[in-house]
């Protein structure tokens, strides 16, 4: 190998991927169907986000030597990394099939099928590395992941422990008894665990929302949602469409019951239609709203993000819209009112979801879309309030509330945020 | 043979006649520069470019004409443009060599003119040789003489034989900048004096309060806020030679025969005290050993150390430095007492610095009213080298305008803002990396100051 790639391997290797890129190009200028450059290239750009060029670099790096096994290789983690299972799995299996005995393939294989839903045939993979690689504490913490996926908390535990013997310094494992511990409500040793993940490898994004996630849980309330998400996690997905869809339709009986029961029974029924309008909003908008609170303490201002603090900002201040229009009802009894306080609570999951989007046009688009249906709902309400029962004015507050919901349950549906 | 005068006439007569004709008034302007008329020539060479935008000989000749009228900024724009092509021939180097020479920094003028040799052995230009202190072929001057105010090899003597030849690639110089020429930092200043300045000045008074003199200091934080200028500054504060390592030259000892390539820079440090012995981009050289999976890895970051602790030879005299935008990537083992032993913080600027770099990197450009405190505003987060980018970016879309419409305008407080609003400071993705180390792995509370910043902004 040349000098040039040599200086690209060492800068590579000290995490300077832009100058290793540079060395790369010009490396790759003299001879453009360098394998290792091309390889090399593409890992330094998966580093640098810029995922697409690395994905060219990736394929060129294969089409130079289809035979290579590493080039499948490199391939499928910047697949993995752009979250394309299918074809991840497919050049990952291709590595595998050209070296079954490097157990490193095993364990990207192992990652990309717990992560694409599939924690039974991972944790196969990961137990086939391991026999070729007893002493890998990666595979270990992978193996530790698929239990975890597949609602065997001990074991999971078990394995991640294992993994920490070989290697104390494993972030995945401590991570990943960071999840077992949330599973089974002890938030303080899930804090416990993250922060020693964190420790381990601060850029860890996992860990870092794992270690959020613990912290919001220190308050009951959130605690409890925690809880009720993990539980509902370790539901096979039919099951969890039921208890949702059985929520929603006992919480129709409740309204539509109380309208006619009377008293104590009314009061109750009320209370519980409630309850659930609250409950389905936190399912959306807890967390930004729970950061609000985090942001009391120092800890919490530096731990969120540029997006996670901003969210909270736009969240509480729509929440507290959303109050005020509730008091205004109160005091003077007027339909634009709660119609008001109805809108601004709709609009939470939407801007919620806003700013868990990855920046693109995508974003750009739903911020636009979010921000004008809430100035069209909000012209509704004016013109309810100022005309005293105008229809048009409902008619638009309506459509406005029917977009949120919708656009909540679109953006949410579709899988296209970055988190939860 | 006709006057000067009559043949600038002539030649104006006859592009009245034919305005179009290239030739012709590519003669016109070069026999105006060789007149010393730069402005006129200038003027001609614009005109000329209307027609040819992108002729790298015109744009060359224009260089030269700013340069010849001072025009430092402007040429440089010229040069660097140039230099940023394929085909950048030996000229354009020459050009660049000169600016770089005007503008204080010889080592790279050097490095400039023997790259413009390379491409062609005739474009040697004695005088630039004799001012840059080196043969007009590029190599050492004989007498080592003191020249730019660089002392070339004079305080190390001369090289001990062929294995010195790659230390020998580094220059020593004798910075003449102090803290005087460091806008804001004015804590960081403070904790280098106390750290550094004063004990040196003062051993005994230190000494009998029981502080340690000597050790090392690792300067820390985003790219481009000026580590390196104050690693500069602080030799010239206590008027010591500078050896400065950048990441090529470490590169180069990896892939080389590194331990004795990095013994032979810290002996050269010694042979030119009071030095500074400057490593920037350390963590280059000061990686974590468990990182290193091959022996040889493990075995320059030893001999690293056993340098520091001056084990291989006497260190009094010497000053250790390290820069670095990653501390977090070194070997702990640095950290301990007598090596980088201290760590400092080295911010992007404040408001004030902001618009102290803006105005320097404003000054001898046509500019207008700025109100530099504005754009200092809008400007938090900026490094230096952001604010230079931004300056620059300013200068060169006046300088298209003023191409293109052949009145040139000033800079004004507008161009500024629109250039802060197209770039992004360069250091907030640094701090995003940094503030998960100050937040899950600061230990011994070394990233402190991190966190303070972070809460202040």
């Amino acid at each position: 190998m040349g000098e040039r790639f040599e200086r690209a391997r060492l800068l590579f290797g000290q995490g300077r991927f832009a100058l290793a890129e540079k060395e790369l190009l010009e490396d790759l200028a003299d001879d453009p169907e360098d394998r290792d450059a091309l390889a090399l290239l593409a890992l330094a750009r998966s580093n640098l986000g810029r995922r697409d060029d690395a994905l060219g670099a990736a394929r060129a790096a294969v089409r130079a030597a289809p035979d290579w096994d590493w080039a499948h290789y490199v391939l499928a983690s910047v697949l993995y990394d752009r979250d394309e299972y299918a074809e991840a799995e497919e050049a990952v299996g291709e590595a595998v099939r050209l070296d079954p005995e490097y157990a490193d393939y095993r364990r990207l294989q192992a990652a990309i099928l717990v992560e694409s839903g599939e924690p039974a045939k991972g944790l196969a993979a990961a137990r086939v590395g391991m026999e070729l690689d007893p002493e890998s504490a990666r595979l270990r913490a992978i193996e530790g992941l698929a239990l975890h996926h597949l609602n065997r908390p001990e074991e999971a535990a078990h394995s991640f422990r294992e993994a920490l013997a070989l290697d104390p310094e494993n972030a995945l494992a401590h991570a990943g008894l960071g999840r077992v511990a949330v599973r089974t409500g002890d938030h303080r040793g899930a804090e416990d665990h993250y922060r020693e993940a964190l420790r381990a490898n601060p850029g860890y994004e996992w860990a870092r929302a794992g270690l959020l996630d613990a912290l919001r849980a220190r308050y009951p309330v959130y605690g409890l949602l925690l809880r009720f998400f993990e539980w509902m996690r370790s539901l096979p997905s039919g099951a969890r469409t039921a208890v949702f869809i059985g929520i929603y339709v006992l919480a129709q009986v409740a309204r539509k019951t109380s309208t006619s029961a009377s008293g104590a029974t009314k009061t109750m029924l009320q209370a519980f239609f409630v309850l659930y309008g609250v409950f389905a909003l936190l399912t959306w908008a807890a967390d930004p709203l729970f950061n609000l609170l985090l942001r009391l303490r120092r800890e919490g201002r530096l731990l969120l993000d540029e997006d996670e603090t901003k969210a909270s900002n736009a969240v509480g201040a729509l929440l507290a819209g959303a109050a005020l229009a509730g008091v205004g009802w109160l005091l003077w009894r007027r339909d634009g009112w709660w119609m008001a306080a109805l809108l601004l609570a709709l609009a939470m999951p939407s801007t919620t979801a806003i700013f868990a989007l990855r920046k693109s046009w995508v974003r750009t688009g739903a911020g636009i879309v979010v921000a004008g249906t809430l100035l069209a709902g909000l012209s509704g309400v004016a013109m309810e309030l100022a005309s005293g029962g105008s229809v048009g004015g409902t008619l638009l507050c309506l459509a406005a509330i029917v977009v949120f919901v919708l656009g909540t349950w679109i953006i949410f549906g579709l899988g296209l945020l970055r988190r939860r | 043979m006709l006057p000067a005068d009559d043949t600038v006439r002539a030649l104006r007569e006859a592009l009245k006649v034919s305005p179009d004709n290239l030739p012709l008034r590519r003669h016109l302007a070069e026999t105006l520069r060789g007149l010393g008329r730069f402005d006129e020539a200038e003027k001609e060479y614009r005109e000329a470019l209307r027609a040819s935008p992108r002729d790298p000989a015109l744009l060359l000749a224009l260089g030269i004409v700013f340069h010849g009228a001072g025009k430092r900024d402007q040429a440089l724009v010229v040069a660097e443009d140039l230099l940023s092509r394929d085909d950048a021939s030996a000229g354009a180097h020459l050009l660049h060599a000169r600016l770089l020479l005007d503008a204080g920094d010889p080592a790279r003028a050097i490095r400039r003119y023997r790259q413009a040799l390379d491409l062609d052995p005739a474009a040697a230009d004695p005088d630039l040789a004799a001012r840059l202190g080196i043969s007009p072929d590029g190599g050492a001057d004989a007498d080592g003489a003191v020249s730019g105010g660089r002392a070339r090899n004079a305080a190390s003597g001369e090289p001990d034989g062929e294995d010195d030849a790659r230390s020998e690639v580094v220059d020593v110089e004798r910075p003449r900048i102090s803290f005087a020429d460091v806008g804001g930092m004015e804590d960081l200043k403070e904790d280098i004096r106390m750290k550094i300045l004063h004990p040196l000045a003062n051993p005994g008074l230190f000494k009998a309060y029981g502080k340690r003199i000597g050790g090392g200091i690792l300067l820390y934080g985003p790219p481009g806020c000026g580590k390196t200028h104050v690693a500069r500054a602080t030799a010239g504060e206590v008027k010591a030679s500078f050896l400065s390592i950048g990441l090529h030259e470490v590169l180069d000892m990896w892939i080389g025969t590194s331990e004795k390539n990095l013994h032979l820079l810290f002996d050269r440090a010694r042979r030119a005290k009071p030095c500074v012995l400057f490593f920037d981009e350390v963590d280059a050289l000061g990686a974590r050993r468990s990182d290193f999976h091959n022996a040889g890895g493990r075995q320059i970051v030893n001999q690293f150390l056993a340098e520091l602790d001056g084990s291989v030879g006497d260190n009094e005299g010497v000053l250790v430095l390290g820069a670095t935008n990653a501390p977090w990537s070194m070997d702990s083992a640095f950290r301990r007492p007598g090596r980088f032993d201290r760590i400092l913080f080295v911010p992007p600027p404040d408001r004030d610095a902001r618009a102290a770099i803006l105005r320097l990197h404003l000054r001898g450009k046509p500019a207008g009213e700025v109100d530099f405190a504005g754009v200092a505003e809008k400007t938090a987060g900026f490094s230096g080298a952001d604010l230079m980018a931004l300056v620059e970016a300013a200068v060169e879309g006046k300088l298209r305008e003023a191409m293109r419409t052949g009145k040139p305008l000033p800079i004004g407080t507008k161009d500024l803002l629109a250039e802060a609003k197209r770039i992004r400071p360069s250091t907030k993705e640094w701090f995003a990396t940094a503030r998960n180390y100050a937040l899950h792995a600061n230990e011994s509370g070394q990233y402190d100051d991190i966190l303070k910043y972070l809460e202040r902004r």
